[in-house]
């Protein structure tokens, strides 16, 4: 472990936004459920917030290559958990997104996110050129495909389609070549297309 | 596994900033989106959120009336109101408890307990909380609009029958409708729907009921209405006219009294019921708002079966009524031939069993019978006459005429739940207990008792469509049924006037088990019954430890060929009297009424039009007659129905 990074280190700007996204969200639960049987639901809001926070300064003090060193576990576990569900998930609302952890209801789909960026971050940092040719684009659309596909089985398309702008983001940051990145925008057009517009 | 991960400035500079750029990009659209909705349209929002609350509430739609024969309300509705909570708002409900408990006279406990069962329910929707509003309750809630916004008031409209159970089984009542029967409507029934449950109600439930109507109100932030959207009107119910005539069913009522048994008075000619009574009897009245579970299982529980509609559902022995059906066999078998006679000591002997006349336990009189034929047999209602004939037709002729004039198969009366009574047979007991025919149980059957079975409108048919030559209507009760059933039994006019004449002798020849009920200047005719044993079924449905072992029949009718009314009489409560003398006086006080207003009807003081029956006056049965009434729609709440108790 490196030595504790000290508060020179951190990046204020970035807590900061970061504080003020969290504030309107609170506002914005405060607001919408007030005087409703859901009142007081910000206070729930806040304590995770709480939570969160905490986990957060105690996850920066840890390196975070030491994470990314674990990352084709974490990736097996995901898949692990992704198939877990829906072998034996709970129902809720039609769908099956969540299995019983020390008694609360955990939505693997919500890990699956942030492990798929940890994946994706470990892969493109193997690409050593300046341009990531088709095979490793290749690569990078099964890593991040295998949990799509899960998640969109549950069915969850709401987060299915957040993995693809970060492949996308990632893919572009690691080199993606201008006529690749014409190509998928244009297949994806179409699948889009195809979908909300059949005929 | 092992890398290097090199140097993190590898990161192409260049496509960072585009890719930050974009991203900055993207949130100030999501903050724009946010600048128009909460500062650019928050006004209009703001009203919206303040409009947003739109209510449906229900209008019921109202029952359709049934009247009597000649238009008078015997079925109303009144006016009602439940009050409702809202439940949009738990923290104010929970709030409001209190309060609400106390001003209508509620427990608290009651409206928590009714909060936790409706939990699962969409909280827009209200839950009654006092299905009937006193008017106390109504000003309660409007003067506390302001503060307890969690009220509300439906305008319902309630059925209203007459007190007393006037009619109760004929007109049977409505409830909240059974999750079965949505599923058996096809989704034209929605829950909280009231149907009919029992008799006509249920019978003519699609006619009676109305479509519902639907109010739609916006209510703002605290409840109150302040516009009104759209309004669908209800569709009234159509009403009914029925058979049944108010004037002879105040007598039939009054004239059973308490006593459990049935009455069926009808018109052979058409098969219109006149008078339906069913004792003992729940007050309709009583669904009419919401009954108890208490009282429920009371009622079902109870050995004398209120629920139970005796007139068409007590299938019971009937004894020597059934005595005409085997007369009828012999003479148009000619076997025995007409002018068979024999001896009766008072009992006889047939198989090698001994089988009593009831005359040979009579307590007055002669114990036998002595030498009698075939009109003096049923006068007398002999035993040992009928025992012997029978046995000379077997149980194959009984059967055949039995199955003929209609024992075993309902009547078709437009009730729900009609039951169908039994004649026994030998096929029937091969296909039922597995076993021969015993010859004995022959004898038992030719005078109606054994397995035998009848219900009381059946009896009414029978009797009246073989004292109208063969000619059996479908008895029913609404006034303009479509398609009467009929069904003719050639039967030869001897048999008949042989028949008819017995049974005029029954009441108006010396030695007639009925001549206490003759009735001046009115041919009226009939027979009685004395039923000693109940039937196998009906034993089974009132259990073991209650016995009805003298159930008195008496079917009368007038005149006595082509009759214009027949009256069936169970009275299940003896006391020791045969059927004559318990059942008897009551279908002689109705055909007597019938009589009394056809005759005023003649003389143009009653009609149809007017329809007022005046007090009766000075004939010996006056007492008997009620105090006749118009029922309108206000006067008939406090009207009751005097329960003759004597006999």
């Amino acid at each position: 472990m490196r030595d504790a990074p000290g508060t020179r280190d951190y990046d204020w700007w970035l807590l900061a936004i970061l504080a003020a996204i969290c504030a309107l969200g609170v506002l914005e639960i405060y607001s919408a459920t007030h005087g409703s049987s859901l009142a007081g639901m910000h206070m729930k809001q806040l304590r995770w917030l709480a939570v969160g926070t905490i986990l957060m300064f105690i996850l920066s003090r840890v390196d975070y290559h030491l994470i990314m060193d674990q990352s084709l576990i974490l990736y097996l576990v995901c898949i692990a958990a992704l198939i877990a569900v829906l072998l034996l998930g709970n129902s809720r609302f039609g769908a099956k997104r969540w299995i019983p952890v020390m008694g609360q209801m955990f939505q693997v789909s919500e890990l699956a996110k942030l492990i798929i960026i940890i994946v994706l971050a470990r892969f493109f940092t193997e690409v050593r050129s300046d341009k990531l040719d088709l095979r490793d684009l290749i690569k990078a659309g099964l890593l991040v495909g295998v949990p799509l596909v899960l998640i969109l089985k549950q069915p969850d398309l709401g987060t299915a389609l957040v993995l693809v702008p970060l492949l996308f983001v990632g893919a572009f940051l690691a080199g993606l070549q201008w006529q690749h990145m014409a190509a998928i925008v244009l297949v994806g057009a179409m699948l889009v297309g195809a979908v909300f517009y059949p005929r | 596994m092992s890398f290097s991960f090199g140097s993190d400035n590898r990161l192409p500079q260049q496509r960072l900033a585009v890719a930050s750029y974009i991203i900055v990009g993207m949130i100030g659209v999501l903050l724009l989106g946010f600048w128009k909705l909460q500062v650019i349209d928050s006004d209009q929002y703001g009203q919206m959120a303040e409009r947003n609350r739109v209510r449906s509430i229900p209008i019921i739609a109202p029952r359709g009336r049934m009247l009597d024969r000649d238009g008078r309300v015997l079925v109303d509705n009144r006016p009602s109101f439940s009050v409702l909570l809202l439940r949009d708002d738990p923290a104010l409900v929970e709030k409001s408890l209190a309060p609400v408990a106390d001003g209508l006279g509620l427990s608290i406990d009651d409206l928590h307990d009714q909060l936790d069962a409706t939990k699962a329910l969409p909280k827009f929707q209200p839950i009654v909380i006092k299905p009937e509003a006193t008017p106390a309750d109504v000003a309660f809630i409007e003067s506390h609009r302001a503060d307890l916004p969690v009220l509300e008031m439906l305008s319902v409209s309630r059925r209203r029958y007459m007190p007393g159970g006037f009619m109760g089984h004929a007109s049977g009542y409505v409830g909240e409708v059974s999750e079965q029967q949505i599923e058996a409507s096809n989704s034209k029934l929605r829950p909280g729907d009231v149907v009919g449950k029992a008799g006509l109600e249920r019978q003519y439930n699609d006619i009676l009921m109305g479509t519902d109507g639907m109010r739609r109100v916006i209510v703002n932030s605290v409840g109150k209405e302040v516009d009104h959207l759209t309004q669908q009107d209800p569709i009234p119910g159509k009403q009914i006219q029925l058979t049944i005539d108010y004037d002879l069913q105040t007598v039939a009522e009054q004239s059973l009294g308490a006593r459990p048994g049935a009455v069926v008075a009808l018109d052979p000619r058409t098969g219109e019921i006149l008078a339906m009574v069913s004792r003992p009897t729940p007050d309709p009245n009583d669904f009419a708002v919401r009954i108890s579970k208490e009282e429920w299982k009371q009622l079902n529980e109870d050995e004398l079966r209120p629920l139970f509609n005796r007139a068409v559902q007590a299938q019971l022995a009937p004894g020597s009524v059934f005595k005409i059906v085997t007369a009828t066999a012999m003479l148009e078998d000619h076997n025995p031939p007409e002018s068979f006679a024999t001896y009766c000591p008072g009992y006889g002997t047939f198989y090698g069993r001994q089988f009593k006349c009831w005359v040979a336990s009579s307590k007055k009189g002669p114990t036998s019978h002595g030498t009698l034929t075939l009109h003096d047999a049923i006068l007398k209602s002999c035993d040992v006459f009928f025992y012997t004939a029978g046995m000379k037709l077997g149980i194959d002729r009984l059967a055949y005429y039995g199955d003929k004039f209609g024992i075993g198969h309902k009547t078709g009366i437009d009730l729900p739940s009609e039951e169908s009574g039994l004649m026994p047979s030998e096929p029937w007991v091969e296909r039922v207990f597995h076993r021969k025919w015993y010859a004995g149980e022959t004898i038992s059957v030719a005078i109606g008792q054994g397995a035998v079975t009848t219900t009381p409108v059946q009896l009414a048919r029978l009797i009246g469509g073989i004292a109208s030559g063969g000619v059996f209507k479908q008895p029913h009760l609404r006034k303009d049924l479509q398609n009467v059933g009929e069904e003719r039994v050639p039967l030869s006019e001897p048999t008949v006037e042989k028949i008819t004449e017995a049974m005029y002798g029954v009441v108006n020849e010396p030695g007639g088990t009925g001549t206490a009920l003759k009735i001046k200047d009115v041919e009226l005719s009939g027979k009685s019954g004395t039923a000693q044993v109940i039937g196998y079924n009906t034993r089974a449905k009132f259990g073991k430890q209650k016995r009805f072992d003298d159930n008195g029949w008496f079917v009368g009718y007038a005149p006595r060929r082509n009759p214009e009314i027949v009256v069936a009489v169970l009275v299940q409560e003896g006391g020791g009297l045969h059927g004559g003398e318990s059942a008897g006086p009551v279908a002689r006080d109705i055909v007597k009424a019938y009589y009394d207003k056809k005759m005023k009807k003649m003389q143009g003081e009653v009609t149809a039009e007017n329809s007022k029956p005046t007090p009766q006056n000075g004939t010996p049965a006056a007492a008997l007659v009620p105090r006749a009434a118009v029922i309108k729609e206000q006067e008939s709440a406090g009207h009751t129905v005097p329960v003759r108790n004597d006999r």
